[in-house]
């Protein structure tokens, strides 16, 4: 009867043992004998940058993945999380995909995430490439998004959020180069014309017809969905050092835009951001990089010049 | 042997988008209805009237629910539309694998346990282990010797009908947000 | 310090301590609730400052987690243990030493979070150490546990006894595996981290949670109804297929996501599976129940099962669902997910747990429960309260995710305004719950000063008398 009792005991004991090990074998071990798991791929952010990594341990440290997530699914519903596609000199196209094992090689912990109270955040350098935005988004995120409910960091000493804000930039598809082609002399580009046009830009006409309703609709569909009145103000009249926006170069007040640049002009900054005077983004991104075509490009345009006399 | 099954070779297709696989979702559905009332016909876990009818083909149903998962998860796999297929047909035999490694490992380990179960006596233990946690000395409450009053059974209706409700809830929401979504062409 | 032998003290101890931790606990959880609504709720308020949502939530879920759900089925154990084997717990002084330990490493874990220092992995936040010490806990009780049944006078083991022995060996094997091998500096990176993460975290509940909870069900309905389980041999199936299924299911976390494509289907199989072990614990509730259903409206602890029940019910209702790859895509990363954690955390396993404790209480106590109204209070409170917290989070995620996916989440501001209604109502249920907790903590405490006292069937130790009488 003893020996029974034992059997039972221990056999309950070594079965459910046994059971766990069947499902660590399948869904732990397995995995691990599987490369594609391991190797970074070209577009795996690297974090070698001290500051970078600063700033990651810094979005952990605060809880960061608990509001955000760091994948795109590989369905439909994240089409806006997905990084531009970009064609290389070479002819391949990157980007524009769900993310894949490679992208996160480097990441430890991987930052995956498990809610979106906030939005996806893998390339969210491509959406948001200043970093002037980024710091005063931490420092207030009512001032950049009034209906954001994203906790203020503004208690953070100066070199923590230039160190989040740095990591946040590394935050993109590492295979795509950031390029952006205009650049203005001065502080203010209100100042600059048309003069500074590069030849594919000279002659290029707008296909709508100033006012064309069509193409207003389509503008403020766009400029909803790519978050252009984050910089630019709710009220297009774009930001300074007095409501929230740290550093010049300023984004630029629209109306005035309209008044002073010619559509060319302006189809130009919207397509290629511009560039600061010691060379480095300003943050304005470069559309014709974002998955912004032509028309789509012009309509902003049209609908940007529609604001003159206003 | 079934790690070296499971192991994937070539195909690094790893990696899919969308695929049509939910209809492994009524497969496994359909599966677990033949294979859990084969179980319950098989312990005689069932109403008095259909215990005879239960032992007879309660081991076939369990086989045909078995059978529906396997064959099922093959055609899904296998020959289901997916959306990027790296290395296309490579995945197809890696697929087929893991579906029968998972299955095979399955078999093995419900064999063994039931195997070292029926050899330690466990599966005659016999109902009459339930009385056990009555007899042991630790008094029970005062509502362990009520005497049931007529009508009270009602009461059972209570939680069934917010289960009932609360699934319906559920299902309705998440169809509701399906339908509007192919509704709308997304 | 001298640690007490007293019989039954160490449970007694823990189902106190445990209590507090869920004041805690539930605290942080309201004030994270609120920080959703009023995000500038502490800002430029000196030290409060730093309490943002994201250091909040990992307090949260730990301290309710581990403070209060596991210090209650420390006590539970140490309670049920010893009748299932029909002899005292092996060492009460290890388990008050227990207690202690308990206490201690639960400051920590709150006080660690507190200050930033998190490994970055959910439900896995703890540093190195304070995770070997809570293996070392688990092994303390697991210990104490098999011991007493090593010396088992009960010679066939009931249903809840396989349960609790199943989740005391298969826990501490969950935990290394899942947090790395307790390998100090986490070197899994990539997916692979996230996979073994989620193999922890969805199998604390199923190796940990769910057993304990559930043979706790087993051993309680029986002694409120006066009846024996339904179907003694539907259990043990239940608890076969619930060791068996819910291993490979952590994936299901990671669905439409970075992982392998055969992965997912894996753990979205093994989930649809699920479905299985909650008709077999149903089965035998409403079999148990049958004929004897006037027990529930006299009895409160009785309410809290049958409310528990249903509740299991509709988690393992959602979870499978909620795994098809189709249903995630709505699903995944939205409030719905929220819901459906409370559900089986708070609305299954706290409500039994406090089942177990107004019926464990009086009888290590000696005193009854001190005021039966106010454990009515408690449990209406408590019920209206969670309703209305998982109903409106469950809406609410399904507002999110239909607006993700018919805008391809374009204009993600538009959902959050839409959710701001939902994080309302949910804090209103919070605070309901919460208050409803404070309820019960007075009621328990007073018991223990002025409870009347409560009668037992025989004097002295119950469980050696009934050893004697060979039961």
């Amino acid at each position: 009867m003893k020996n029974k009792l034992e059997k039972n005991a221990a056999l309950l004991g070594l079965g459910a043992f046994l059971l766990l090990m069947f499902s660590v074998t399948i869904t732990v071990v397995l995995p691990m004998l599987q490369d594609d798991l391991y190797v970074a791929d070209a577009a795996a952010p690297v974090y070698d940058d001290a500051n970078v990594a600063l700033g990651r341990e810094i979005y952990k440290r605060e809880g960061c993945f608990y509001c955000h997530t760091q994948q795109v699914r590989t369905i439909d519903n994240d089409n806006a999380f997905r990084a531009p596609a970009t064609k290389l000199k070479d002819g391949t196209v990157v980007g524009d995909r769900p993310t894949r094992p490679g992208d996160y090689a480097n990441d430890n912990p991987a930052l995956l995430g498990t809610e979106r109270t906030g939005p996806d955040l893998k390339y969210v350098a491509h959406r948001l490439p200043s970093k002037d935005w980024h710091i005063a988004h931490l420092i207030d995120p009512r001032s950049t998004e009034p209906n954001s409910i994203m906790p203020s960091f503004a208690h953070l000493p100066a070199e923590e959020l230039d160190a989040l804000a740095d990591y946040l930039l590394s935050l993109r598809d590492w295979s795509i180069p950031i390029v952006t082609y205009a650049k203005y002399p001065g502080k203010d580009i209100l100042d600059a014309g048309d003069e500074l046009l590069p030849e594919d830009y000279q002659g290029v006409k707008n296909p709508y017809k100033p006012g064309d309703p069509a193409a207003l609709a389509r503008a403020e569909q766009l400029i909803k969905d790519k978050g252009c009145l984050a910089c630019h103000g709710t009220d297009m009249r774009g930001k300074n050092s007095t409501n929230g926006w740290a550093n010049p170069p300023f984004p630029t007040d629209w109306y005035k835009a309209a008044e002073k640049h010619s559509e060319q002009f302006i189809y130009w900054i919207i397509s290629e951001g511009t560039l600061k005077e010691d060379g480095t983004a300003s943050g304005m991104p470069a559309w014709r990089q974002n998955g912004v075509s032509e028309e789509d490009r012009w309509a902003l345009v049209t609908y940007i010049k529609n604001l003159k006399g206003k | 042997m079934f790690v070296a099954i499971q192991v994937p070779q070539v195909a690094h297709a790893e990696h899919m988008s969308g695929g049509t696989n939910d209809l492994m979702g009524l497969y496994g559905g359909a599966s677990l209805l033949l294979g859990f009332g084969g179980l319950l016909g098989m312990l005689g876990l069932v109403p008095r009237r259909w215990r005879r009818l239960g032992r007879r083909w309660g081991t076939w149903l369990l086989v045909a629910g078995v059978t529906v998962l396997a064959v099922g998860g093959y055609q899904i796999s296998v020959k289901g539309k997916v959306e990027e297929v790296l290395g296309g047909e490579a995945y197809g035999r890696m697929a087929a694998q893991q579906i029968i490694g998972t299955l095979g490992a399955f078999v093995l380990f419900w064999s063994g346990v039931y195997y070292l179960a029926r050899r330690a006596g466990v599966l005659n233990m016999g109902e009459s282990v339930k009385y056990s946690v009555l007899r042991n000395g630790d008094p029970a409450d005062r509502t362990a010797s009520r005497v049931a009053r007529p009508g009270e059974q009602r009461l059972m209706w209570i939680p069934f009908a917010a289960m009932g409700v609360l699934a319906l809830f559920f299902t309705t929401g998440v169809l509701i947000v399906l339908y509007r979504l192919s509704a709308a062409g997304v | 310090m001298v640690f007490s032998n007293a019989e039954g003290s160490s449970s007694r101890n823990f189902y106190y301590t445990a209590v507090l931790w869920m004041a805690i606990g539930m605290s942080f959880g309201l004030f994270a609730a609120c920080l959703l609504i009023w995000p500038d709720l502490v800002k430029a308020v000196p030290i409060l400052e730093y309490f943002t949502f994201g250091r909040v939530r990992p307090v949260h879920t730990n301290l309710v987690m581990f403070g209060w759900l596991s210090g209650a089925y420390f006590a539970t154990l140490f309670y049920m243990v010893p009748r299932l084997a029909g002899v005292k717990l092996y060492s009460e002084r290890l388990g008050n030493f227990t207690v202690l330990f308990h206490n201690l490493l639960m400051t920590s874990y709150g006080v660690v979070l507190l200050f930033g220092r998190t490994m970055g992995r959910e439900y896995a936040e703890q540093p190195w150490i304070n995770k070997m010490l809570t293996v070392v806990m688990f092994g303390l009780v697991g210990y104490n546990v098999i011991m007493t049944f090593a010396n088992r006078k009960e010679k066939e083991l009931y249903v809840s006894a396989w349960y609790m022995l199943g989740a005391v060996i298969t826990t501490p094997v969950v935990y290394i595996i899942g947090n790395q091998f307790l390998f100090p500096n986490n070197p899994i990176a990539g997916v692979n981290d996230s996979v073994a993460n989620w193999f922890y975290g969805h199998n604390i509940l199923g190796y940990w949670f769910t057993p304990v909870g559930i043979g706790a069900v087993y051993y309680l309905l029986p002694k409120m109804t006066g009846a024996p389980v339904w179907s003694h041999r539907l259990s043990m199936i239940g608890f076969w297929v619930i060791f068996f299924v819910y291993g490979p299911t952590g994936a299901h976390h990671l669905v439409n996501g970075p992982v392998p494509y055969w992965l997912q289907t894996v753990a979205i199989a093994f989930s649809v599976t699920l479905i299985i072990p909650v008709w077999t614990v149903l089965t035998n509730f409403y079999g148990t129940l049958n004929g004897r259903w006037g027990a529930v409206k006299e009895s409160v602890p009785l309410k809290f099962l049958v409310s528990a029940m249903v509740f299991y019910f509709i988690t393992c209702f959602q979870g499978p669902m909620q795994a098809l790859r189709s249903v995630s895509a709505i699903t995944h990363f939205t409030n719905w997910v929220v819901g459906h954690a409370h559900l089986a955390l708070l609305g299954t396993f706290s409500f039994i747990m406090f089942a177990s404790i107004y019926y464990a209480l009086p009888r290590l106590t000696g005193r009854e429960i001190w005021s039966a109204k106010l454990m009515e209070w408690h449990y209406w409170l408590s019920l209206i309260g969670f309703t209305l917290f998982f109903v409106s989070l469950t809406i609410g995620g399904l507002v999110q995710g239909s607006h993700w996916a018919l805008n391809q989440s374009n204009s993600f501001i538009t959902s959050v305004i839409q959710q701001k209604p939902y994080h309302i109502a949910r804090a209103v249920g919070g605070t309901m719950i919460l208050s409803a907790q404070f309820l019960f903590i007075y009621n328990i405490f007073r018991s223990a000063v002025a409870g009347k006292a409560f009668t037992t069937a025989s004097s002295g130790s119950q469980v050696e008398s009934a050893a004697a009488t060979g039961a």
